[in-house]
């Protein structure tokens, strides 16, 4: 780091919680350091390919993920003459600037049966869960200790069917793959996708928020994406054997089988791995 | 090498000379912040501050003269520490307090006493400058 900087007393504030470690540090650096300061600290965007973000010291899976600046002495900005408001603005040459780093954990990859990460760009796995139910026709079943027995038409068979959303947040993506995310919503996994079979996987679409990197001398200001993509799998589990979204109860004879109009099946399979490419190498 | 008796000094408002004045003094501040950071060896440093003053003139009172001020006025006060005129300071001001001493059962002369706070940077002249000649407050 070619910037000068102290790390304040009081600095650092570290937490262990269920989003990981997290950390603030507070520095003091010089107020014409700022924008210089800020490249160290966040990166810049075309910096692709390498780690564009500083780690914790100590920590390799934690990173500096958001960078706050305010005047260390707030009541002495210097004297100047302020035209208007793209004209100017306060500045508090020959003293300091305190910036406010924030550190979060960020694994290169949760998920070691998920998805590749591209070079320079992470992502990060968190599961919930639900459930759907299913009403079942009557017809078909039988007491297992005495099928003579008949089975009422009026009973109700109720299978509670495990979904499970499954978010894959990508991290530091420079070229966002627009096309394939709206090519692939609404479509299932043509193949084994986080260890579920195929056609278990639906993906329901992404959340897209930038991270403003520095670079702010001229021009826009450079960013990265980071995109967060959610799947649900809907897993139905009889006989041994796994169905998905495109399979649904048949009274007669009974059981869980695909449905197609002919050609196709409800949901149509694809291969989810473009979800997963910068579009400039698609 | 010759001290300042304070037994000529003047205090003026804006232009006025005001009289009889008894006391003036006056308290120039820094607000310095102090911090504690990796290489400070366990000890605080600190970075000099906003510039700020304060003080406080005692006048009597006379039978054919007004207060000279008012609380939340804004003056301009120029307090002397001599007669030579060269040697005072040029202080932009706000009228914080003003007291009225009335000394009923000793009949000591009634005073004034105001208080005032700094509005924007002082300047001194003379003497009263580090450098000598005039420095302000704000540089």
């Amino acid at each position: 780091m070619s910037i000068s900087f102290k790390e304040l007393g009081g600095s650092p504030v570290e937490q262990y919680s269920l989003e990981g470690f997290t950390a603030r540090r507070e520095f003091l650096i010089a107020w014409e350091d700022r924008d210089a300061f800020a490249v160290e600290v966040l990166g810049m965007a075309t910096e692709h390919g390498g780690r564009t973000w500083v780690n914790y010291p100590g920590k390799t899976s934690v990173f500096a993920v958001k960078l706050r600046y305010e005047p260390f002495d707030p009541d002495n900005p210097d004297l100047k003459s302020l035209a208007g408001l793209t004209e100017g603005l306060n500045s508090y040459s020959g003293s300091f600037a305190k910036a406010i780093v924030d550190y979060q954990t960020v694994n290169q990859r949760d998920r070691d049966d998920g998805p590749d990460n591209e070079t320079g760009t992470y992502l990060t796995y968190r599961m919930l869960f639900s459930a759907d139910y299913q009403t079942i026709s009557p017809r078909g079943w039988m007491w297992d200790d005495d099928p003579s027995i008949t089975v009422p038409d009026d009973l109700e068979i109720i299978k509670r069917i495990p979904v499970t959303e499954h978010h894959l947040t990508w991290h530091q993506v420079v070229d966002p793959p627009w096309a394939a995310v709206h090519d692939l919503q609404g479509k299932v996994n043509s193949a084994e996708f986080l260890a579920c079979p195929a056609e278990t996987i639906l993906f329901e679409g992404a959340d897209a928020n930038k991270l403003f990197r520095s670079g702010f001398d001229a021009g826009a200001s450079e960013f990265c994406w980071q995109i967060r993509y959610v799947f649900r799998e809907r897993s139905v589990k009889h006989g041994g054997q796994v169905y998905g979204w495109n399979h649904f109860y048949r009274e007669d004879p009974p059981g869980w089988v695909k449905l197609t109009n002919g050609t196709d099946p409800l949901y149509e399979p694809a291969d989810f791995t473009t979800l997963f490419q910068s579009a400039a190498i698609e | 090498m010759p001290v300042i008796s304070g037994k000529d000094g003047t205090l003026y408002l804006n232009t006025n000379e005001v009289a009889p004045v008894a006391n003036w003094r006056l308290k120039k501040t820094s607000s310095n912040k102090h911090y504690t950071a990796n290489d400070t060896g366990g000890c605080r440093k600190r970075v000099a501050g906003a510039r700020d003053c304060s003080g406080r003139f005692e006048i009597k009172a006379t039978e054919t003269g007004n207060t000279p001020v008012d609380e939340g006025e804004t003056v301009t006060l120029k307090l002397h520490v001599d007669e030579s005129n060269n040697n005072y300071y040029e202080v932009p001001a706000i009228i914080d307090t003003i007291r009225t001493d009335v000394d009923i059962s000793e009949g000591k002369i009634v005073a004034y006493v105001v208080d005032f706070s700094g509005n924007g940077p002082v300047v001194a002249h003379g003497v009263l400058s580090k450098t000598g000649g005039s420095t302000s407050s704000g540089s």
